[in-house]
C-alpha cells in the first residue's frame, strides 16, 4: 500500500462545498480547489496527482479520467453520477462515489409541491390576482383539480420514490409504483403496489420520475411512451431531465394528451435550451434544479462529501461506492 | 298542507362565476318535487324569500334578523359554503331556521393549505421566476437559497375541525409534528393532534394554519397579542375567512421580520383594497379565495346543496 498525500481537489460548486473544504481542512488535509470557468480538460490536468477528486457539475468523461495518474476516488458530491465515465473509471482502477442521503427529503418535499401546484394550477392562481387584478380563478376552474383518489405512478423506488410515496398516501392518492430492482413487497411497505412500466403510464393520473438517468432509460418519456400515457396526464420530474424528450412532452402538451408539466430538471443540464418553447406554456412550471435545497441538505452534502474524502484518505472503505469492483482498499 | 309542491329559492345567485348554473340542484330537486325558484332581481327575491320553504345562500348577502324576519314560511338555510358566518345563527334559532353548510370541498381546501405551506417554504415564487429569467445557475439567485427542512418542524392548526385534521394528517406525511388549537375539544383527545392554548401553539409552531370557522369568538383571533408570542421565522397560511386574523397585525409582524412569510387565500375585505399593503410583497403568497375550488367540488357542491334541501324539507315535513 503506497503513501498517499492527503490531498483533495474540488473541480467547482465551490460554494456549496465550502463547509467540505473547512471540514477537510480541519482534518488536515490539503484542499485545492479550482476556480470557476476551468473547463473539464484543465481540471483533469490539475487533478493529476490528487488521490481523491470531489466533482460537483463538471461532466468527467473518459478523456478526463485518462489524465487522473494517481487518483483512486472520484466523489461526485451529489446523488446523480451520470456526468462521470464510470465505466472509464472502474477500467483506470479508480473508485465513484456519489453522496445519496442528504436531500432525500427536500426533493420528496418539493415533488409534492411541483403536484400541488399542478393540480391546483397554483401559479396561474396567483397570478389572475398579482397581475390581472382578478379576484376569482374561472378562466382556471375547470382544470383546477382534485388530488385524493387519484393515482400517482412513481417511476423509481428509491430512497427519494420511497419518500414521495409516503407524502402521497397522506393525501389520500392511490399509489403505484414501477421498478425493477425492488421485489413487490417492497413497494407494499410503503404503501403503494407494484405495476410494470406499462401499466403505469396507462393508468396514472400523475406520473412522477424518480430513477437515476442510465444509458438504457434516456428519455424514458418520449413521442412513443407519450402515447400510451392516460389522456390529461400530468407529469413530474425532479430526477434528471435526460428522462424526458423535451420535444416530445411538447408535442403530447399541445395535443392535450398531457395537461400539465411540473419539472425541475432539463434535458442538456448543465446548460438547458431555456429557449425552448416548452418554457413558454402557461401549464408548465419550471424550477432550476433546486428540488435538493435546504439549509440542512447543503450543509449535509458538503460534510458528507467531506467525510467519504477523508474515510477514503485514512485507508478506510468508502461509504457509497458505485463501481466497488474497480479496485480494492489494498491498491 | 301538501297540496303545493314546496319551493327553495336562492336569496343571492352567482351570476359572474365559471359556467356557474342551477341545473343539477333543479334537476335533483324536481325528482322530489320540490321548485326552484331563481330571482330575477331584488325586487323579484324580496317576494320569493317571503314565500320559499327553503333559502339557498351564496354568502354574498348578509343574513342578518331582519332579513330573516321576511322569511314567512322557511323552515332551513343551506349555505353553499364550510363557513355559515353570513348567517345570524342566533337570530336563525329564534326564529326556528336551521342553518347547514355544504362540505364539498374538504379535500380540495387541505389539498390547498399544504400547497400554500410548501410553495412559501419552498419559495416557489422566486424560483419560477428564476427559471424564467434565462439563466438556470441556482448561484445568481440568493433569494432561494434560505430553505429550511420540513421533516421534523411543527404544524400549529387553528380550528381542528374537518378540514384542519386533514391538514394535519398531510403535514405528518412531511414528518412535520402536530399541535392543534381545538374549537371544540374531541371527547378523546388525539395523540398525534394534542390541543394547545393559542398562545402556547403560536411558541410552538414552526407553521400555522388557519382553519377556523369565523365566528364572534374566533374574529380577529390571529392579532397583536397571538402574534406576538408567535416563534421567530414562523409563517402564517390562511385559508379559512379573512377576518379571523388582525391585518394590521399581520403586515406589521412581517415588517418586524418576526413573521418570515404569510399566504393566504382569503382576506378582509374581499378583494382587497386596491392600495393592499399585503399583495404586492414578496415574503406574501396570496391567491383568490379559491382554496376549495376544483371541477369536481363545483358539481359535489351543486349536488350536495340540492340533498341539503330536501334533508331540511323532510325533517320540517314538508316533503
Amino acid at each position: 500500500m503506497s503513501i498517499k498525500p492527503r490531498e483533495v481537489l474540488v473541480t467547482d460548486a465551490a460554494e456549496v462545498l465550502a463547509p467540505a473544504v473547512k471540514h477537510l481542512e480541519a482534518a488536515s488535509a490539503k484542499v485545492h480547489v479550482l476556480n470557476a470557468g476551468v473547463t473539464p480538460v484543465e481540471a483533469a490536468a490539475r487533478a493529476a496527482r490528487t488521490p481523491v477528486v470531489i466533482i460537483g457539475h463538471m461532466h468527467f468523461r473518459s478523456t478526463e479520467i485518462s489524465k487522473l495518474s494517481e487518483t483512486g476516488l472520484l466523489i461526485r458530491a451529489g446523488i446523480g453520477y451520470d456526468v462521470i465515465d464510470v465505466r472509464a473509471a472502474t477500467g483506470a482502477g479508480i473508485w465513484v462515489a456519489n453522496v445519496p442521503d442528504f436531500c432525500v427529503d427536500e426533493v420528496a418535499d418539493h415533488t409534492m409541491l411541483l403536484v400541488l401546484s399542478a393540480m391546483r394550477r397554483l401559479p396561474e392562481s396567483m397570478h389572475t390576482w398579482r397581475r390581472q387584478h382578478l379576484w376569482h380563478v374561472n378562466a382556471t376552474l375547470p382544470a383546477i383539480r382534485r388530488l385524493n383518489g387519484r393515482r400517482l405512478g412513481i417511476v423509481g423506488l428509491g430512497r427519494i420514490g420511497r419518500a414521495v410515496a409516503r407524502r402521497a398516501a397522506g393525501f389520500g392518492l392511490d399509489v403505484v409504483s414501477f421498478d425493477p430492482f425492488l421485489p413487490p413487497r417492497q413497494h407494499h411497505a410503503v404503501g403503494g403496489t407494484s405495476v410494470d412500466l406499462g401499466e403505469l403510464l396507462a393508468t396514472s393520473d400523475i406520473i412522477s420520475l424518480h430513477c437515476p438517468l442510465t444509458e438504457e432509460n434516456h428519455h424514458l418519456l418520449d413521442a412513443r411512451s407519450l402515447e400510451t400515457v392516460r389522456r390529461g396526464v400530468v407529469v413530474i420530474n425532479a430526477s434528471r431531465g435526460g428522462l424526458i424528450d423535451l420535444d416530445a412532452l411538447d408535442g403530447a402538451l399541445e395535443s392535450g394528451v398531457v395537461s400539465y408539466a411540473a419539472l425541475d430538471v432539463l434535458d442538456g443540464e448543465p446548460d438547458p435550451d431555456l429557449n425552448h418553447p416548452i418554457l413558454s406554456r402557461p401549464n408548465v412550471l419550471v424550477t432550476s434544479h433546486t428540488a435538493w435545497l435546504s439549509n440542512d441538505a447543503s450543509h449535509e452534502l458538503a460534510i458528507n462529501t467531506a467525510k467519504e474524502a477523508l474515510r477514503y484518505l485514512d485507508g478506510r472503505l468508502p461509504r457509497n461506492l458505485v463501481n466497488p469492483e474497480a479496485r480494492s482498499l489494498e491498491d | 298542507m301538501k297540496s303545493e309542491s314546496p319551493v327553495a329559492t336562492i336569496l343571492d345567485p352567482l351570476t359572474w362565476s365559471y359556467d356557474w348554473s342551477y341545473e343539477i340542484e333543479r334537476s335533483i330537486l324536481a325528482e322530489h318535487g320540490v321548485k326552484l325558484i331563481v330571482p330575477e332581481d331584488e325586487e323579484h327575491r324580496d317576494t320569493l324569500v317571503a314565500r320559499a320553504d327553503v333559502v339557498v345562500s351564496s354568502s354574498l348577502v348578509h343574513i342578518d334578523s331582519r332579513l330573516i324576519a321576511s322569511f314567512k314560511r322557511c323552515v332551513g338555510i343551506v349555505c353553499y359554503s364550510s363557513g355559515m358566518d353570513q348567517v345570524d345563527a342566533e337570530a336563525a334559532r329564534r326564529a326556528g331556521i336551521a342553518v347547514t353548510n355544504v362540505q364539498a370541498n374538504t379535500m380540495e381546501v387541505a389539498e390547498h393549505a399544504m400547497a400554500l405551506l410548501l410553495a412559501l417554504r419552498r419559495r416557489l415564487v422566486p424560483m419560477a421566476a428564476a427559471a424564467d429569467s434565462g439563466e438556470w445557475d441556482l448561484r445568481l439567485f440568493p433569494e432561494i437559497w434560505d430553505i429550511p427542512r420540513l421533516h421534523g418542524q411543527t404544524v400549529g392548526i387553528i380550528g381542528a375541525g374537518r378540514v384542519g385534521r386533514e391538514v394535519a394528517q398531510r403535514a405528518r406525511a412531511f414528518g412535520m409534528r402536530t399541535v392543534a388549537h381545538y374549537h371544540l375539544r374531541p371527547a378523546a383527545a388525539d395523540p398525534l393532534l394534542p390541543h394547545l392554548e393559542l398562545q402556547d401553539l403560536m411558541a410552538a409552531s414552526d407553521n400555522v394554519v388557519v382553519c377556523a370557522s369565523l365566528n364572534p369568538d374566533s374574529l380577529r383571533m390571529i392579532n397583536r397579542q397571538t402574534l406576538s408570542a408567535v416563534k421567530p421565522g414562523a409563517v402564517l397560511v390562511n385559508i379559512a375567512r379573512g377576518s379571523l386574523v388582525d391585518e394590521e397585525a399581520l403586515l406589521d409582524a412581517l415588517n418586524s421580520g418576526r413573521l418570515a412569510g404569510a399566504a393566504l387565500d382569503v382576506r378582509d375585505p374581499e378583494p382587497p383594497d386596491g392600495s393592499d399593503p399585503l399583495s404586492g410583497r414578496s415574503d406574501v403568497i396570496q391567491t383568490p379565495h379559491m382554496a376549495g375550488a376544483s371541477a369536481g367540488a363545483l358539481d359535489d357542491l351543486h349536488r350536495l346543496a340540492a340533498r341539503q334541501v330536501i334533508h331540511l324539507l323532510k325533517e320540517a315535513g314538508r316533503l
